[in-house]
């Protein structure tokens, strides 16, 4: 196996788990945050601020792994 | 610390991006510093539009779904066409892009670390206290 077919095997695999992975962790984050709204409607200001940075961090490292993908994805002969 | 704190981590942002990429432009290298304010701004509008759809979606108060809607179909194709074609292109580097990419939580880190150095929520639920003491 020569590190161009490993590549091009790893790649889409990589990205695919990493896509998982943050759409995992974006349902927990939101779920939590709703359930967290619903018990203390008076802090949803506070949740809310928390939720949307946590949100655009988890999609930040998909951003990465998809930055990572098109660099890679070129040294594919 | 509401969502103002979201508009003030944008503001900031932008601004320090401009600043670094007029300073990197003159001292280090222009595309270096190109790449990092447009990858400031590929951040700004990631936050801005996951901020406008969860505030049109997820609120206790009265929602636009139309505006929700649109947001979304807007967001998905900035966030992934913009970023492949910057990336796709090749007159920046990623790096550069995913420095400025990434500046936007640096800046939200420094201003979270701020405000629990300077115990600003402690002064604030003091301040909602109506006998000012907790």
């Amino acid at each position: 196996m020569d590190y161009q077919f490993a590549l091009a095997l790893a790649l889409p695999i990589g990205l695919a788990l990493a896509a998982i992975g943050s759409g995992l962790g974006l349902g927990r984050a939101v779920g939590s945050a709703m359930e967290a709204m619903g018990r203390q409607p008076e802090a949803s200001g506070k949740i809310q601020t928390g939720m949307i940075i946590g949100a655009a961090l988890i999609e930040a490292l998909t951003i990465y792994s998809l930055v990572g993908f098109f660099i890679l994805s070129g040294k594919i002969g | 610390m509401g969502l103002e704190f979201i508009s003030r981590i944008i503001r900031m942002t932008l601004i320090l991006a401009v600043l670094i990429a007029l300073f990197g432009s003159v001292y280090y290298n222009w595309q270096e510093s190109l790449g990092i304010l447009l990858g400031a701004v590929w951040g700004v509008l990631n936050l801005y539009f996951i901020k406008g759809v969860i505030v049109q979606v997820v609120t206790p108060k009265e929602t636009q779904k139309s505006l929700a809607f649109i947001l979304v179909v807007v967001k998905f194709p900035v966030l992934y066409v913009a970023g492949y074609f910057l990336l796709a292109c090749g007159y920046f580097s990623p790096q550069s892009l995913l420095i400025g990419f990434s500046l936007i939580f640096a800046v939200a880190f420094l201003k979270v670390l701020g405000r629990v150095l300077l115990k600003m929520d402690m002064i604030e639920f003091k301040k909602k206290q109506p006998d000012g003491n907790s």
